[in-house]
């Protein structure tokens, strides 16, 4: 019974404490509010990173708030998929480095604290979300982490800045009404709220309509968060605009919090019988995935802006992903969730990159940043690496995702679903290979590119750890995650 | 066109929700799923002991799902942090409110009437927080309360007064108080070797167990309470001024 028996909860509630005393730090000393978050965050990671080697080698840990036993008070219930609270705080640990030079010259110097008390709170709503096993307490955190990226799209100030944020504010908005309306209807029909309590209930309930309303409300809910094909509105605009560390803990890690909840919904409900065998959810899912792929590719090919590129190509890996989930055979569901993982390293690395060059020249269009990659070498390199990674070509790690979730269309006799990612991974390079050429073999047509400089060590740090990770995520350890999460998917297989 | 489409989704919407509300077991009936499962039966007969705290409600808000409620009130600060992001706070010298500059000022009247009730707004938010425990009430609506008291404030004496009789550097150091209340409390039970937020200490006499638990709950309310106030009116300045150019 020492200290570490209480990680599960320290790691959602450090980083807490730390945003509610961030904004007294701020007033008298603003220079050592980043120090201190990044402290905060680096205290969570250390925890995180004990918690998840003890469900590799033990098995998922269960933690009772307050000593009631489940189903009386709330649990936290650490398992496999719990484990990406490990590369939330990594990411956001690295994104915090990086804030420090970009945020001082973007915001004003007032806003600077708001920052970084923003950013630990959506750090710590997403570890709380990823870590419960409470589905109000889903909820609560879910709350935390949209507002708090509603507010952090709009921080930059400008007019178009605060129209996508409320954009992206009226249909977060709905999403979580959704889901709070679908864990009211879950919890009138089973009367208890936590999560492995209900999936024991759900099978015997009197009403299956009810269950299966609520079901679709919580995928409607999730799929928002998670933009995927028909909810998607909101992203672009929202990720283009925010500044780039605050696009990056968006694309990188927001939107996975959307795909996690469509995880935890289907462990809830199982994925026969019951709900699932009145509406054929997964395969809705599979073709939602695959539209996604594709409009995502085709949209992001006729984009000039750098960052409007990236947040298309999200939407487009979001497809993969739940193309993956809905293909529901073993080998899709490993590409799917180790795709949350290896995505959210390759995104944030190139939305860095990409905050980088901006941050140094200014420009953001790709016909101005021609010829950059003689000016800013290292960070170019990186981009490149992340390039690379994100095509799927096979030495990173972004290839075998793609592999696994082809091997599960295969498996699941869907070719066409196979054709599908194929054609999108085509896409994909076509339209990252336009930054590469842009920036290796074209001529600068700017005075301004010829006298950039390469970006400070706080932001080469943080760019080079991820391009090293796309690298070592890739054939080294690629098996690592995969095997991680397996036995989560056996189990959810077996239901 | 795209009207009949809009009315189109939303009836099927409407329809699908209808359904489901049909089917809902009824409210107040024993044998609903709700109220026969061991949970609420739990909490209604054995809350009183448990707890250490008389009022149903709160027990369950605070002790049985604290951990919710540290979630809640820092949804409302994050609310304030968004407020901030977009809007700064009020500055000393150049902010100022329409009270301010308007040639007609509130009556004799509105002044003296306020004069007089604003220190009972303010008993009345403290006695809706300290009893939160007992009756109807806590730390919540205590704390909006205070808030309009500020609010009211403000808005007949004018921004400039009000910013002088509530410092910002009072309110910004007791507005994350909250959520940092629940963080003190949480490692007061770490410490003595319990899990996170648990209000019986281990070691004690159950006598003392229960003042214990009693004074942390209490320690709550009033944290809820005053960082909910602070963080209302905060985001009331921040909303009411306006900007010298």
């Amino acid at each position: 019974m020492g200290i570490a028996h209480h990680f599960p909860i320290l790691v959602v509630v450090v980083p807490l404490a730390a945003a509610a005393i961030n904004p007294i730090i701020g007033m008298s000393r603003r220079k050592a509010c980043m120090p201190f978050a990044t402290f905060a965050v680096f205290l969570s990671m250390i925890m995180s990173a004990y918690l998840v080697a003890k469900v590799y080698f033990i098995g998922p840990v269960s933690y009772h708030l307050g000593g009631w036993k489940p189903p009386f008070g709330i649990e936290i219930y650490f398992d496999e998929l719990s484990a990406s609270s490990l590369l939330i705080t990594v990411l956001g640990l690295l994104i915090l480095i990086f804030s420090k030079k970009y945020i001082e010259k973007k915001l004003p110097a007032e806003k600077v604290s708001t920052y970084y008390t923003l950013v630990l709170l959506n750090v710590a709503g997403m570890l709380g979300f990823v870590v419960t096993g409470d589905m109000f307490n889903l909820f609560v955190f879910t709350e935390i982490l949209s507002l708090s990226a509603y507010a952090l799209v709009a921080i930059g100030g400008e007019k178009i800045a605060e129209m996508a944020a409320f954009k992206y504010l009226l249909v977060g908005a709905v999403s979580s009404l959704s889901i709070l309306l679908a864990i009211g209807f879950v919890y009138s029909i089973t009367g208890t709220l936590n999560m492995r309590d209900m999936a024991l209930r759900l099978p015997e309930v009197h009403s299956l309509r009810v269950a299966a309303v609520a079901f679709a409300l919580f995928i409607v809910g999730f799929c928002v968060k998670a933009a995927l094909f028909p909810t998607h509105i909101w992203l672009p605009d929202a990720h283009a605009i925010a500044p780039c560390p605050v696009s990056a803990i968006l694309s990188g890690l927001v939107v996975k919090t959307g795909l996690l909840g469509i995880l935890r919904v289907f462990q809830v409900y199982r994925l026969t019988g019951g709900v699932l065998d009145l509406t054929p959810i997964t395969t809705i899912l599979a073709w939602l995935g695959t539209i996604s792929i594709v409009m995502g590719a085709f949209f992001a090919f006729f984009q000039d802006d750098i960052k409007m590129m990236l947040a298309y190509s999200t939407i487009s890996n979001i497809g993969y992903i739940v193309l993956g989930i809905g293909l529901a055979s073993f080998d899709g569901l490993r590409g799917g969730v180790v795709h949350i993982f290896n995505h959210a390293i390759i995104k944030v690395s190139l939305f860095l990159t990409a905050g980088a060059i901006i941050h140094q020249t200014g420009f953001r269009k790709l016909t101005d940043l021609r010829g950059i990659a003689k000016r800013m070498p290292i960070t170019m390199a990186a981009m490149s690496i992340g390039i690379i990674s994100i095509v799927g070509i096979p030495p990173t790690n972004g290839f075998i995702c793609k592999w696994f979730i082809a091997l599960g269309a295969m498996e699941a006799n869907a070719p066409l679903f196979a054709a599908a990612l194929l054609f999108g991974a085509l896409f994909i390079f076509a339209y990252y290979i336009k930054i590469v050429n842009a920036a290796y073999f074209r001529e600068p047509t700017r005075k301004e590119i010829a006298e950039a400089k390469e970006a400070p060590l706080s932001m080469l740090i943080p760019v080079t750890i991820l391009a090293f990770a796309c690298l070592m995520m890739g054939l080294p350890l690629a098996y690592l995650p995969v095997r991680y999460v397996k036995p989560w998917i056996v189990a959810l297989l077996r239901g | 066109m795209k009207w009949v489409l809009m009315l189109i989704c939303l009836l099927v919407f409407w329809v699908m929700l209808l359904s489901a509300v049909v089917d809902i077991p009824p409210m107040g009936s024993l044998k609903n799923p709700t109220n026969d499962y061991e949970v609420t039966k739990r909490y209604l007969e054995r809350g009183k002991e448990e707890a250490a705290c008389l009022n149903i409600v709160t027990t369950i808000v605070l002790n049985y799902r604290g951990y919710d409620t540290m979630g809640e009130v820092t949804v409302i600060f994050t609310a304030l942090c968004g407020v901030l992001a977009l809007l700064t706070r009020e500055k000393r010298k150049t902010s100022f409110s329409v009270m301010d500059v308007s040639p007609v000022k509130s009556s004799l009247i509105v002044y003296t009437i306020l004069r007089i009730i604003f220190p009972f707004i303010l008993l009345f938010a403290i006695y809706i927080i300290a009893f939160g425990t007992i009756s109807p009430g806590g730390g919540f609506q205590g704390g909006t309360i205070m808030a309009a008291a500020f609010i009211i404030y403000a808005l007949v004496f004018g921004l400039l007064v009000g910013m002088r009789r509530i410092p910002l550097s009072l309110r910004v150091s007791i507005e994350g108080i909250a959520p940092f209340t629940f963080f003190i409390v949480g490692l007061i039970g770490l410490l003595s070797g319990v899990n996170f937020l648990t209000f019986m200490l281990p070691g004690l006499s159950p006598h003392y167990q229960h003042f214990l638990a009693k004074v942390m709950l209490d320690l709550l309310e009033v944290g809820i309470g005053v960082g909910g106030g602070a963080i209302f009116t905060s985001i009331f300045f921040s909303m009411h001024r306006e900007e010298r150019t």
